[in-house]
């Protein structure tokens, strides 16, 4: 149920970044995700991509690696030139 | 040509800065703040019902209360004397870091040595959201099954104490404390647990006792 406000905050701290960058394209956001951070993928996943649609972030892929501790944390992004 | 960038930043920063200043302003003021975390209808305000009601009037408690709808919780709180503040979510399935700053507004932080917090019923989105307390405590009721701690395993981790509610109830549900015990240390081995019954009272000096201990770090 949180995880449209999870959501929120990964493509707002993309955002900040994003405009660090004029000109480029983000491509990709790296999410590390434990099993014990308490977020659904499927949900989370469905949130992004709800999110992320009709804006310029529409062909971001956000690419989840799954760990056993309870960190959400961004890993890292890619952008493409 | 793709560039990555490495970021490695928490998703939630902007609540867990939030949660920060918050645990450094209690700190600072040696307040303990307790974050009581739960599903709905765990027992969480009958237990803040019977805590207030021991609490000696000199020690200076508040208590902010959330749910997604309805002042219900507040006005059970508000007879017993302290400041009690509802705060209704309009939806969201936990309380965040703001909410409390936004909560305790207009309240006097110097005049208060206990800052009690029930969260939204829920055990799994507040897992997530820090709100600067000095300890999280969830709050499992007997009629909800032992597998709970391994079902929610985030919350169990998380929490410094289990408050097993409701053992009035034993004598007339399945549950096994012991099972429910090993659950929660399998997940968590460092986890107090203590046994209490809002009905009748039993275990409430030793839950008043645990939150005595809680002295704030300096
Ligand atoms: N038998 C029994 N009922 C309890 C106990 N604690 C709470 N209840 C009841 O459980 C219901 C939900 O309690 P409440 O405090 O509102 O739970 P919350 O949703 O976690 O705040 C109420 O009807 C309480 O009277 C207990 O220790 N024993
Ligand atoms: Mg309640």
């Amino acid at each position: 149920m949180h995880e449209l406000s999870i959501a929120t905050a990964i493509l707002d701290q993309a955002r900040e970044q994003w405009d660090l960058r004029p000109g480029e394209r983000l491509s990709k956001i790296g999410l590390r995700l434990g099993g014990f951070a308490g977020v659904d993928v499927n949900s989370l996943t469905f949130c992004f991509e709800a999110l992320a649609k009709d804006t310029e972030f529409a062909s971001v892929t956000l690419e989840i690696e799954h760990t056993a501790q309870d960190e959400l944390q961004m890993a890292f992004l890619e952008f493409d030139e | 040509m793709t560039e990555r960038v490495p970021l490695e930043q928490k998703v939630l920063s902007e609540n867990d800065r939030i949660a920060t200043d918050l645990r450094e302003s209690f700190r600072g003021r040696r307040i303990v703040c307790l974050n009581l975390i739960s599903s709905p209808g765990s027992g969480k305000t009958s237990l803040l019902e019977r805590t207030l009601a021991r609490f000696n009037p000199s020690t200076r408690v508040a208590v902010l209360t959330g749910d997604i709808q309805t002042d219900n919780d507040a006005a059970r709180l508000a007879p017993f004397g302290f400041p009690v503040r509802q705060i209704t979510t309009a939806g969201a399935c936990h309380l965040d870091a703001r909410m409390i700053e936004r909560g305790l507004e207009g309240w006097s932080l110097d005049d208060l040595d206990v800052l009690l917090i029930e969260n939204v019923g829920n055990l799994v989105c507040p897992t997530s959201y820090d709100l600067g307390e000095q300890a999280k405590i969830v709050v499992l009721s007997v009629t909800e099954g032992e597998d709970k701690p391994l079902k929610y395993p985030g919350i169990f981790r998380k929490a410094r104490l289990m408050v097993l509610n409701k053992i009035d109830l034993l004598p007339y549900v399945p549950f096994k404390l012991d099972l429910a015990r090993e659950n929660a240390h399998r997940i968590n081995p460092d986890i107090e647990i203590l046994e209490t019954s809002c009905s009748t009272g039993a275990g409430l000096d030793e839950w008043m006792q645990w939150i005595a201990r809680q002295t704030p770090a300096l």
